[in-house]
């Protein structure tokens, strides 16, 4: 079971850089690389809001649910 | 002023004067046993210390590996990356050559009755050491799950 993070689909749909929204989120490139490449083990209710609020999207546009099993 | 950098510094010293103690005394050990240092080589000679050099190079193994792997770990600190699953490798290392020098020490007990003391010592750090490893595996757990929170 994971969580697959469409932050790419996303950037490309809104035409985002992933500077330009690390530096809109507060968040490093570095770890906005991990949430890119899902390698994050979590992420925090303000990070998502700020992704949210910077991508202008909800929540469930962001994550999805995938059943590996 | 002292400070953690002077005290892991000071360990770190300490435990190479042990390393270089260690491989001085393998190597004048014969000697010793010999009574070639001794002006009175006739008077050490009466104490009949040879099966000494069996149990101190079967002891000495395990020794230098835990000597050299906690001089490692302490490189480690000093380069402040004290949570890694690298220092957790260390600290196994360590706590199985103090359980190894236990078992050395243990054989050795047919030849010396102060060897089961030391015997129930090492296995004492050993397992000691192996709860700080298993405490050390979960914080570098802890650790990653820390830094892969976003």
């Amino acid at each position: 079971m994971s969580i697959k993070l469409h932050i790419d689909v996303l950037m490309a749909q809104r035409k985002i850089s992933a500077g330009e929204l690390a530096e809109r989120i507060g968040i490093t490139p570095a770890n906005l690389s991990i949430l890119k490449n899902d390698k994050a083990r979590a992420i925090r209710f303000s990070t998502l809001a700020a992704l949210c609020k910077a991508l202008e999207c909800q929540p469930g546009e962001l994550l999805e649910f995938i059943d590996d099993s | 002023m002292w400070n953690r950098d002077r005290s892991v510094l000071l360990s770190s010293i300490c435990t190479k004067v042990i390393i270089v103690l260690a491989i001085m005394l393998a190597i004048a050990l014969p000697f010793i046993c010999q009574g070639d240092f001794f002006k009175n080589r006739a008077s050490i000679q009466e104490y009949n210390i040879v099966w000494l050099m069996p149990v101190y190079y079967a002891f000495c193994v395990p020794a230098l590996v835990a000597l050299f792997s906690l001089d490692r770990l302490l490189a480690a600190v000093r380069r402040n990356e004290v949570f890694t699953a690298g220092n957790v490798r260390w600290l196994r290392i360590i706590s199985w050559c103090c359980l190894l020098a236990a078992a050395v020490l243990l054989v050795s007990s047919l030849v010396s009755v102060v060897f089961p003391v030391l015997a129930i010592l090492a296995a004492f750090f050993g397992v000691v050491l192996r709860v700080v490893k298993n405490l050390f595996a979960a914080a570098v757990d802890l650790k990653t799950d820390n830094d892969f929170t976003i």
